[in-house]
């Protein structure tokens, strides 16, 4: 333990290039973190825009549909079923053209309410769209008159695909960083490692335990985690409330800057592990290679 | 007692380090191992340190089979405890003080905080720089050096202090401090290997004399003289 503070102290070249490499790691770790948690809420934002909506014949008695919406909710792959009824949708079309006088004029002019009753279904997923438009088919209610899911089917399935594609790219992409970087980082270790193979031959031949020789290493290796994580930490924060403004501009009710701050511990856990993991790993496979020598 | 049965190393057909050695060293003794270069001294002595391993032939530290421990084998960490080794680059820790130097190798023994604080200074005193306590290797000259290794081989008391051409790196006034040094360690019965090619400190020292040649063993005397 004493050994490997003072050679993480005194090394302070190696430690400091080892440290730097550590920090660029755990930094887009820390930055995969974020575009995961952007990418999570764009994808949710949109998803939540998208929606089944059944159009219902005028006529039908209210206890059929909110039936029908009883039904629906029961379906595992519904979120929420929403109903709207001729005069809710009367209203809202009235306040969507509010500036629109002609439009008004002319609705004032019919005798009856023009607009259907409808039933918003919301799933959980976007691909569930299919199964919920299916079991709606099955089921051939009578007094539905319509289903946009199959005049809106392209767009739904594309937005699908898109989101699929996001999220499998965004993990591919993820991993294949994390790899090279930490590739790059266990080679800094490495060398760091080499540099002191002359102190493991000493070690070896004054008798030293394998233990004994790696203990440094390994204590190192954890001291350099621990200040890289805490240095990414605060380079990670500045980055956050940069970018949280800008982000707020783009995604609605999203705020980069408060999602730090609500997570910094969640945040710091996962970069002390990743750091420590990576300084004791590095260190005990650099090192293997030389203890074996006799 | 070290025993070198008919020890060979061959790297080659034409390439030989060492050629049926076979030799005993008996306790307390001092034996200079006398040679030009290349006639096996330090291939010698880096088997008894299991450094490398022979073609044939067998090696034995008081009964203890040194050949062919291999890395991961308790036996030559055992070893290495039980030989102190001194070389001509003297392979001090550059990062370590002096004080810190000798105590890692207690440290690597196992011995306590209060025995390390106890006997470091002593060896420090023993070898004549107690002023140096706390001074990097980098910042000692290579007298001091020398003198550090040797206190590093002998804290931890071990029973043979093997010392490959220790004063290969030093000038003649710092040469007979070191030889003396061994001298005074021999008189408190520690046996002593010393591997050099000086002949003014051979034959001022007036010890066993094993002069090797192409890798044999060509002459053994009791109160030998470098003769080459």
């Amino acid at each position: 333990m004493r050994s490997g503070v003072l050679s993480f102290q005194r090394n302070s070249w190696l430690t400091t290039a080892s440290i730097l490499v550590m920090t660029l790691v755990l930094t887009l770790v820390g930055g995969l973190l974020f575009l995961h948690t952007v990418t999570s809420t764009v994808l949710a934002n949109l998803s939540d825009k998208i929606d089944i909506s059944v159009y219902i014949k005028p006529g039908t008695p209210e206890n059929e549909i909110l039936k029908m919406k009883k039904d629906l909710l029961t379906l595992s792959e519904v979120k929420d079923v929403n109903y709207i009824s001729q005069d809710d949708a009367l209203t809202e079309f009235k306040a969507t053209h509010q500036g629109n006088a002609l439009i008004l004029d002319s609705l004032d002019e019919l005798d009856t309410n023009p607009l259907q009753s409808s039933l918003n279904i919301k799933a959980k997923e976007t691909g569930q769209f299919e199964k919920i438009s299916t079991y709606l088919s099955e089921k051939n209610y009578s007094f539905v008159d319509k289903i946009n899911f199959f005049e809106n089917r392209a767009i739904i399935d594309r937005l699908a695909a898109i989101t699929e594609g996001v999220r499998s790219g965004g993990v591919l992409l993820a991993v294949f960083l994390a790899v090279i970087a930490m590739i790059i980082a266990f080679n800094t270790i490495r060398i760091a490692i080499y540099s002191n193979r002359e102190e493991v031959q000493i070690m070896k031949l004054v008798g030293a335990s394998h233990w004994y020789i790696r203990g440094p290493f390994i204590v190192e290796g954890v001291l350099q985690g621990v200040v890289s994580s805490l240095i990414t930490l605060a380079v990670l924060f500045p980055i956050a409330a940069f970018l949280s403004p800008r982000l707020g501009n783009l995604i609605s009710g999203f705020d980069l800057l408060q999602y730090f701050k609500d997570n910094v511990f969640f945040l710091f856990a996962i970069l002390l592990s990743v750091g420590v993991i990576l300084g004791i790993t590095s260190s005990m496979i650099a090192i293997r290679r030389y203890l074996k020598e006799v | 007692m070290i025993f070198f049965d008919n020890v060979s190393k061959i790297y080659s057909e034409n390439s030989s380090a060492l050629r049926g050695v076979t030799l005993r060293i008996q306790p307390q003794e001092f034996v200079c191992l006398v040679g030009q270069s290349g006639a096996g001294k330090s291939t010698l002595i880096k088997m008894l340190l299991a450094e490398e391993s022979p073609s044939a032939g067998k090696i034995f530290l008081d009964g203890m089979e040194v050949t062919g421990v291999g890395a991961e084998n308790g036996n030559l960490i055992n070893i290495r405890r039980r030989i102190g080794a001194i070389f001509q680059d003297f392979k001090l820790l550059k990062a370590k003080t002096a004080f810190e130097n000798i105590a890692f190798v207690m440290e690597a023994c196992g011995k306590s905080d209060a025995e390390i604080y106890n006997d470091v200074p002593q060896i420090l005193d023993l070898v004549g720089l107690t002023p140096k306590t706390n001074h990097f290797a980098s910042e000692l000259s290579g007298g001091e050096m020398q003198r550090v290794a040797i206190a590093r081989a002998l804290v931890n008391r071990p029973e043979v202090i093997v010392a490959d051409e220790p004063t290969g790196n030093l000038d003649p006034i710092n040469s007979r401090e070191i030889i003396g040094l061994l001298e005074k360690i021999n008189q408190l019965g520690t046996t002593v290997v010393l591997a050099t090619h000086n002949k003014d400190i051979v034959d001022a020292l007036g010890m066993r004399v094993i002069t090797m040649e192409k890798g044999e063993v060509v002459r053994d005397e009791e109160r030998g003289k470098y003769i080459l």
